[in-house]
């Protein structure tokens, strides 16, 4: 499976689009994809959770598996645009304690901006 | 609609993550004409889902030639859910409680399927006899779910 990604004008933020499903069936490679990012050495992330309607453990895993590294490099790993299911599960899991979210792309971006 | 006598369900599939999705679509068509609403309906769809992922991962490892068998009983107040099998059995108490700080310093997720069934349902139970058979069974209130 490909994943959809793009930089932002700047070049300095990759923006990836996540599946409508991340789950068990897609949240291997999409973990394996966002390490390949952070190895090579881009460390300033924003994933796009608009399309997503369903996530499950393996997919939460698999969003904050790099943060750690990418905050080693002085970069960091954001979310953009979840709907109410995903949300809640962020809210659930505690992990909206550590990982930023924004309501949209934009906003995620912007963030990167801010001192 | 109102239910007025139990109803029962049943869903015996072969222990493979492919079936995930039927087993999910299986939860969504019961609950979905009984009150719950569509972000409960999902809730109840994933606590089964990790139910029936950690039986595929860790009770039968990946052996599809064993199978998981899903029951469900609805009344007017709840739907209950019980997901057996007769692989090996784990006792879930022993696990850690899920501290996200430490999984991104670690960069896994262990337990966090069970914290999440936990969260989802308003009830989760163990009987475990590796095996022989092991059940978790897991509890949702209509009127909890608004």
């Amino acid at each position: 499976m490909t994943f959809e990604s793009s930089l932002n004008e700047k070049g300095d933020v990759v923006i990836i689009r996540c599946p409508q499903r991340l789950a068990n069936d897609t949240s291997g490679e999409f973990k394996i994809f966002i390490r390949n990012l952070v190895e090579a050495g881009q460390a300033r992330i924003v994933i796009d959770l608009s399309p997503t309607d369903f996530v499950d453990s393996s997919g939460l895993g698999a969003i904050v598996s790099r943060i750690a590294a990418s905050r080693a490099l002085h970069g960091d790993i954001r979310l953009a645009g979840a709907g109410e299911f995903v949300s809640n599960l962020l809210e659930i899991t505690h992990l909206n304690k550590v990982i930023k979210a924004f309501p949209d792309v934009a906003a995620a971006l912007n963030s990167f901006e801010q001192p | 609609m109102v239910i007025n006598k139990k109803q029962k369900f049943q869903l015996k599939v072969s222990s493979k993550t492919e079936n995930l999705e039927i087993i999910r679509d299986f939860i969504r068509a019961i609950t979905g004409n009984i009150g719950f609403n569509e972000d409960s309906r999902e809730q109840i769809a994933l606590a089964v889902d990790e139910a029936c992922t950690n039986v595929i991962k860790h009770a039968h490892g990946y052996d599809a030639r064993r199978m998981v068998e899903i029951r469900v009983e609805l009344d007017k107040e709840k739907i209950a859910i019980t997901i057996a099998d007769k692989g090996k059995g784990f006792d879930p108490e022993n696990l850690p409680r899920p501290d996200v700080s430490r999984y991104i310093h670690e960069a896994r997720m262990g337990g966090l399927g069970i914290h999440l069934m936990r969260s989802l349902m308003d009830q989760v139970s163990y009987e475990i006899n590796p095996g022989i058979r092991n059940k978790v069974s897991m509890i949702k209130y209509l009127n909890k779910s608004a």
